[in-house]
């Protein structure tokens, strides 16, 4: 009881507490993650909310056990087990999708928010820093366009973590590019100190490869309608004219059905998502009929990049009764 | 077992010490005396000498005689005006007019003539010292001549502002920087706080209250159970006479000055209250039924409110035609009245109190006491924020009735010549609250708009207000085509949405002993064990068996209480290891009740010695045990625990080792009783109010159900929210139907420091000055480490390292062979060891305070205080003051990590000064009568002002945008209350008063209370930011400024305007 008093006596002249929930307030400001990662058109494991997708890279500051959000971050080791000092890159825990991916810098200090223009239009306000272009963005050896945003809002306890820089690349890369690259060029805290030279990067990630992530209807449905369209998604703007003959739909006796690829559309005929891909038969699928959609090699998107598969992409769907 | 244990330890204890000297103590239902008695001559001290106090609050007498040193005491004495007369060598002194006080020591000196002639009676002038010499507790009394002749509200819970440092809060009077839900209240001697949430639950008129006495700091060890104030009542008993009063109060509405309504841009729909009448009356009678040996009290009080309600219907203007409401040179909006709507608000409530005080020897009282207050309300007042008619009246319009009603039975004995006191006390306390909505159609499903929409929208349900007015609507005819006419945020539609009933009960019981002991000077040692049982009934549901809200997000919620769809297993989130995303629940149907029967024992102990080390120096130490045990709701224990696995036990958690000692010194440089510096340590804990049994371990899940805003059709969202829609998201589970206790979990508790002199400065005249710090320790909150899937009952912050280590080394060695057991473990030991990223709950108070008292004498009453203090923190108490939410201990304060970002600052509560002077002045003009002339001013700092935003999860007003207070503060509010009465003698020893009050005499409405949110939109916190990160905040998860509340800093609460109150008043 004795300490516990003493301390309380000694605390009375005590300034306000360190607390866990806070961010640095001095010296530089540090990065404490590189993240790229994608939150739009992830199928299967990603959540449908869209704000769990994909990470395609992330890299976790010297020293910290963890990353933002709470995960561990795995202590790098060379050959002879000995620690890697540095920025350090992590296993993703998922491949991002090579459409819409962005960088997303964490730091752990408030930036000066002179970072970021603000933008008003009829649609609101919105921040941008194509003007300020405080990132160098490359893949291929090739400089990237760029815009993105200054995020203050967040910590390493919140998702989106933050403060935070989104880097949004302003065209698309060919999926399964492998040598990208960001490096912090003019980013300073509200005190005017840069990020420490020893954290500017350059971090290297690479693109996931283009890749089928389901398809519609799913392998297996069944009392599927006969005038159903089916849909492949690729994650990634499709070169049509690549799938002409490489996304077959066919019944058990090997009669492929006829129609058209085309982009996914709204009832107005407008290209709403092209990484989709829609086939949409000629006449009604036959009742009671067990399709099978494959999706063969050959298939490129815009960019052209390839789509990688060990084995061609099938799913199998059973047609109900007519009505 | 272990009660009785301790209960033989106290009891030996007294044993042992009996016969040694003279108990003397004041406990909480009485006052004592003390002093010695010397010689005028010689200044030595008289021994033998007896010394008996007698007056109209005692049965009998009560003697004491003065020891070697000459002192004595006299315990147990009721409040009130006694006579202390000293028999030595057959001669009287008589020593008249002192003054007893609930819970108070007056020490009186007598020095005495011993050369006096046999027979002979000495009259001796003096007064008693104003300053208690016994104790270091800080505080006041409030007594008769306060609420009699200064305006006040009209119960005891209505004055408790009268203390220095108190200040209100949402749910009552705050003291010293503690919510006031951390208060307990004690009247005739039993704990009368409301069980269930900590609130004030007992409340009695002021014609009932004989003291109220407000301790906020510096008790010693008899009191527990409280990290605020402790508020100790006793009522009126009878007396040897008949004695009682008639008494009536009005304040016509006609005579309450216009409410200041602020306009509030972006809504159109306003409130005004404007009182119809509010009146009540009763009597109180007390007098004897044996003299001497049995006496009465009883007394009845019927109180009435009536409002009127004005629901105002008004709408933008837009003369330039630029599309942007016009704002008058203030920077209103300028806002035209369309439609007035009124509607009537009633409260009623029936206070009642009987008491029997009797005695069957001077030295072997006791008394037994009931009271209640019947109450029901019909309002238009719906827990939570904003609390306003916006919508339609089924879902806004409530009836509450409820029932407070309390017994309590006392009994003390004095033993071996008034040398040891007993004292026994046993009580009851109930309190039962039955919610419904107030029309039948108040049952439907409850629907809030949580966008902005046009009135116009709401046509149908506006059709009980006579339908939208013209010119709400847009369009065609339209005078102002680029705005909304008359936007509505946060509409209300349907039914009334949550309901609850409850029903929490107290039996306690106390028994204490007192004794003297003399070993280096005089000690007054004093032990005690109390036993409370209470109970909590809860019944809760969503009328129509669901919630719907249209998220500022562009997401539909729909929330549900869900229950058991599996007999024997709970309904909770399917974290039982298999994961085999069966959450065992199904909905609560439309006409069902989530019910909850719950129950907490609490023990405690206690053991003080009031150590006279010289007349003029005393130490008070004492040491306070106290264990808690909460346990699971009766239809859930045995049952298999989706959280554990295992059988849910009968014990939820018990918090044991409670010590809390109390240190305390008291020094009279006058030696003459006119003086003292004091300091006191001492170290309170908690006890948490029954809500967690009922929302942690009384089986609630909430589930959630997700859409995308199409998905749900705004004018039919309960027909049209369909799961098997193509914008159905996921359902959210809130809550596990059982909830892991973190290990080496520890009670919450708060210590405290109080230096401070007072002196007797003129005769009747006290100043005094003290310097208060209270620093909350440990809090006890539920955390999430899952993103708000399950919660545990943890000391966030706070990690027992062994006890996960223990689970992860018991998860590795039965990994191969109980895999599903292992992967459960290692969730329990990420689990507990996530509590240690949240931040450490942090309160510090800081107080100066500087007092003058002066005692009713010369016809002249007056008290003030002035109060610098400071509150910093991250955890405010035990509710959250920015959302209004009571979950004691549950709140959402600490439910996620990154809730806590930008929560440490200055609280709500930090008002830097608080002014509080009290005063009545008495003018005797002979055979006319007399008039009383009293005052009531208070001046007070603004608040602190918050900018809120929405988070993704917990909704409005949960994040955090900028540093806790980083928005400024409200400005300073003063007040000024009159007090006008006319008072005659009548004959037969009556005596009629006719009165005035006046509140608010100069009709003073600054702001109270402003608009926090600064968003209602989903963002994150700015983590240390200012204005300037302010321009840049994103909505969540995307590259857009969220829409801005147009009305953020626009006040929403004004003091109340002038009023009038009169009354009439006849004693006798």
């Amino acid at each position: 009881m004795l300490p516990a008093l003493t301390s309380f006596v000694v605390c009375a002249a005590c300034s306000d507490p360190e607390l866990a929930s806070e961010l640095n307030k001095e010296g530089p400001p540090e990065i404490v993650e590189v993240n790229v990662r994608s939150e739009g058109a992830v199928t299967g494991d990603g959540d449908p909310s869209g704000l769990q997708a994909g990470e395609s890279a992330t890299f976790c500051r010297d020293g910290d056990q963890y990353r933002v959000n709470l995960v561990y971050c795995p202590e790098a080791r060379d050959s002879n087990n000995a620690p890697i000092h540095g920025m350090r890159e992590i296993a993703p825990a998922m491949d991002a999708a090579p459409a819409d991916w962005y960088v997303r810098l964490v730091f752990d200090e408030l930036l000066d928010p002179e970072v970021e223009r603000l933008i008003t239009d009829a649609d609101g306000t919105t921040g941008h820093i194509n003007q300020t272009q405080p990132v160098t963005l490359r893949c291929g050896g090739v400089e990237l366009a760029y815009d993105g945003y200054y995020e203050p809002s967040g910590n390493h306890l919140s998702y989106p973590p933050g403060p935070s820089l989104v880097v949004d690349p302003d065209e698309f890369i060919a999926s399964g590019t492998d040598d990208c690259e960001i490096v912090v060029d003019t980013v300073s805290d509200k005190d005017g100190e840069a990020v420490p030279s020893g954290q500017i990067g350059p971090y290297r990630f690479g693109i996931a490869p283009l890749r089928v992530y389901g398809s519609t209807p799913e392998d297996d449905s069944t009392g599927v309608a006969l005038d159903t369209s089916i849909q492949v998604d690729f994650g990634a703007p499709i070169d049509l004219a690549s799938t002409a003959d490489t996304i077959v739909v066919s019944d058990t006796a090997g009669n492929e059905i006829d129609a058209e690829p085309a982009y996914l559309t709204d009832d107005d005929g407008e290209v709403i998502d092209n990484t989709i891909v829609v086939l949409d038969p000629m006449v009604d699928l036959a009742p009671g009929t067990s399709y099978t959609i494959e999706v063969r090699d050959g298939i490129m998107d815009t960019a052209g990049g390839p789509l990688v598969q060990d084995a061609p992409f099938t799913a199998t769907f059973d047609t109900g009764e007519a009505e | 077992m272990r009660f009785n244990r301790h209960l033989g330890t106290f009891a030996v204890a007294g044993l042992l010490l009996g016969g040694i000297g003279t108990a003397h103590a004041q406990d909480s239902t009485t006052g004592a005396v003390r002093g010695q008695v010397r010689d005028q001559a010689d200044k030595e001290p008289v021994i033998g000498a007896t010394v008996v106090a007698s007056g109209p609050a005692l049965q009998g007498t009560q003697a004491s005689i003065t020891d070697e040193t000459g002192q004595y005491s006299i315990a147990n004495l009721p409040p009130g005006t006694y006579e202390v007369v000293v028999y030595f060598a057959d001669a009287k002194f008589s020593r008249t007019n002192v003054l007893i006080q609930l819970g108070k020591v007056a020490k009186v000196n007598i020095g005495i003539d011993t050369k006096a002639t046999a027979g002979e009676t000495i009259v001796i002038e003096g007064r008693a010292p104003l300053i208690d010499q016994q104790s270091t507790k800080v505080g006041n009394t409030v007594t008769h001549d306060y609420t009699d002749n200064i305006p006040t509200g009209r119960t005891f819970g209505a004055v408790l502002g009268a203390a220095g440092g108190s200040q209100n809060d949402f749910y009552g009077t705050s003291v010293g920087g503690s919510t006031s839900v951390e208060n307990t209240y004690i009247v005739e001697g039993v704990n009368t706080t409301d069980p269930g949430f900590g609130l004030l639950s007992t409340n009695l008129p002021n014609e009932f209250v004989q003291e109220t006495e407000i301790i906020t700091g510096g008790y010693n060890a008899e009191y527990g159970r409280s990290t605020g104030g402790v508020i100790n009542v006793i009522t009126k008993s009878g007396s040897n006479q008949f004695h009682g009063s008639v008494f009536g109060y009005w304040t016509p509405g006609g005579l309450v000055a216009d409410e200041r309504v602020t306009p509030r841009a972006g809504n159109s729909i306003d409130r005004e209250d404007n009182l119809n009448n509010r009146f009540d009356f009763g009597a109180e009678v007390g007098g004897p039924i044996v003299k001497d040996r049995l006496w009465f009290h009883a007394g009845i009080n019927p109180s009435f409110i009536s409002n009127e309600v004005s629901r105002i219907v008004k709408r933008q203007v837009d003369e330039d035609n630029d599309g942007v409401p016009d704002v008058d040179q203030n920077g209103f909006t300028v806002l035209e009245e369309l439609d007035r709507n009124r509607l009537t608000e009633s409260f009623r409530t029936v206070y009642y109190s009987g008491k029997l005080t009797g005695a069957v020897t001077p030295d072997h009282q006791g008394s037994i006491s009931v009271m209640g207050s019947p109450s029901r309300n019909d309002d238009f007042c719906i827990g939570g924020a904003p609390c306003t008619p916006i919508g339609q009246k089924s879902a806004t319009r409530e009836v509450i009735n409820r029932n407070v009603f309390d017994m309590s039975a006392k009994w003390t004995s004095k033993f071996f010549d008034n040398k040891t006191q007993v004292d026994a006390v046993a009580g009851f306390h109930g309190d039962k609250v039955d919610q419904e909505p107030a029309l039948e159609s108040g049952f439907n499903n409850g629907i809030r708009y949580e966008t902005e929409r046009s009135l116009a929208f709401f046509d149908q349900q506006e059709a009980e207000y006579g339908g939208v007015p013209a010119g709400c609507q847009d369009g065609a005819g339209d005078p102002f085509p680029e705005i909304t006419n008359c936007p509505v945020p946060l509409y209300r539609a349907g039914g009334l949405a949550f309901v609850e009933d409850t029903n929490a009960t107290r039996i306690s019981g106390l028994l204490s002993a007192t004794q003297r002991v003399q070993l280096l000077g005089h000690h007054v040692i004093k032990g005690g064990a109390d036993i409370e049982n209470q109970g909590f009934e809860d019944g809760r549901y969503y009328t129509g068996g669901a919630w719907y809200r249209e998220r500022a997000s562009q997401q539909w919620n729909v929330r549900r209480f869900l229950t058991p769809d599996v007999e024997g297993v709970p309904c909770g989130a399917d974290i039982d290891g298999d994961r085999n995303g069966d959450a065992n629940c199904r909905a609560i149907e439309e006409g069902e009740v989530l019910n909850a029967d719950t129950r907490t024992r609490n023990l405690g102990a206690y053991l003080q010695d009031s150590w006279s080390v010289l007349p003029n120096l005393t130490l008070n130490a004492g040491v306070r045990w106290e264990q808690q045990t909460l346990f699971s709701a009766e239809h859930l224990r045995g049952q298999i625990s989706p959280t554990t696995g295992e059988p849910i036990p009968r014990e939820a958690f018990t918090l044991g080792n409670m010590v809390a000692p109390r240190l305390g010194v008291v020094y009279d440089w006058t030696q003459e009783g006119r003086s003292k510096v004091y300091g006191h340590f001492g170290r309170f804990y908690e006890s948490i109010p029954m809500d967690i049994n009922v929302r942690a371990y009384g089986g609630e899940v909430i589930g959630i159900d997700v859409y995308n805003n199409p998905g749900c059709d705004a004018a039919n969202p309960v027909g049209s929210c369909a799961m098997d829609g193509p914008d159905f998201i996921r359902t959210d589970f809130s809550g596990a139907g059982d909830t892991l206790v973190s290990p080496g979990m520890r009670a919450q508790y708060l210590d405290e420091i109080v230096l401070g002199t007072e002196y007797e400065i003129l005769p009747d005249l006290k100043i005094g000055a003290s310097y208060i710090r209270r620093d909350l320790g440990r809090v006890i909150e539920d955390v999430s480490t899952d993103g708000a899937n399950t919660y545990i009952i943890a000391n966030p912050g706070e990690v027992d390292t062994g006890a996960v280590a223990d689970l992860r080394r018991e998860a590795a060695q039965i990994m191969e062979s109980d895999p599903g057991r292992a992967q459960f473990l290692n969730y329990e030991a990420d689990t507990f060891e996530g509590v240690g990223i949240f931040d450490k709950p942090k309160r510090t108070y800081n107080a100066i305070q500087l007092t003058a008292e002066r005692r009713f004498t010369n016809s002249f009453y007056m008290a003030a205080t002035y109060t610098y203090s400071e509150l910093r923190g991250n955890f405010p108490g035990l509710f959250s003051p920015e959302t209004q939410q009571l979950d004691p201990n549950l709140t959402s304060m600490y439910d996620l990590p990154e809730l806590m970002a930008n929560r440490y600052g200055d609280l709500r509560h930090d008002r830097p000064h608080l002014v509080k002077l009290d005063g009545f002045y008495r003018l005797p003009l002979e055979e006319i009568g007399f008039f009383t002339f009293g005052a009531s001013v208070r001046g007070t700092s603004g608040e602190p002002i918050n900018t809120l935003g929405a988070h993704p999860s917990y909704g409005l007003g949960e994040s955090y945008i900028l540093p806790r207070g980083a928005g400024g503060r409200t400005g300073l509010t003063t007040r000024f209350d009159t007090h006008v009465a006319y008072g005659r003698a009548l004959s037969g020893g009556m005596r009629m008063e006719a009165f005035v009050d006046i509140f608010n005499l100069f009709n003073q409405q600054p702001e109270i209370e402003v608009d926090e949110n600064y968003t209602y939109e989903d963002v994150n916190p700015i983590v240390g930011g200012d204005q300037a990160d302010l321009e840049h905040l994103k909505a969540y998860g995307t590259n857009r400024r969220p829409a801005i509340n147009s009305n953020y800093k626009n006040t929403f609460d004004r003091q109340d305007p002038l009023s009038a109150r009169f009354g009439l008043r006849l004693l006798f």
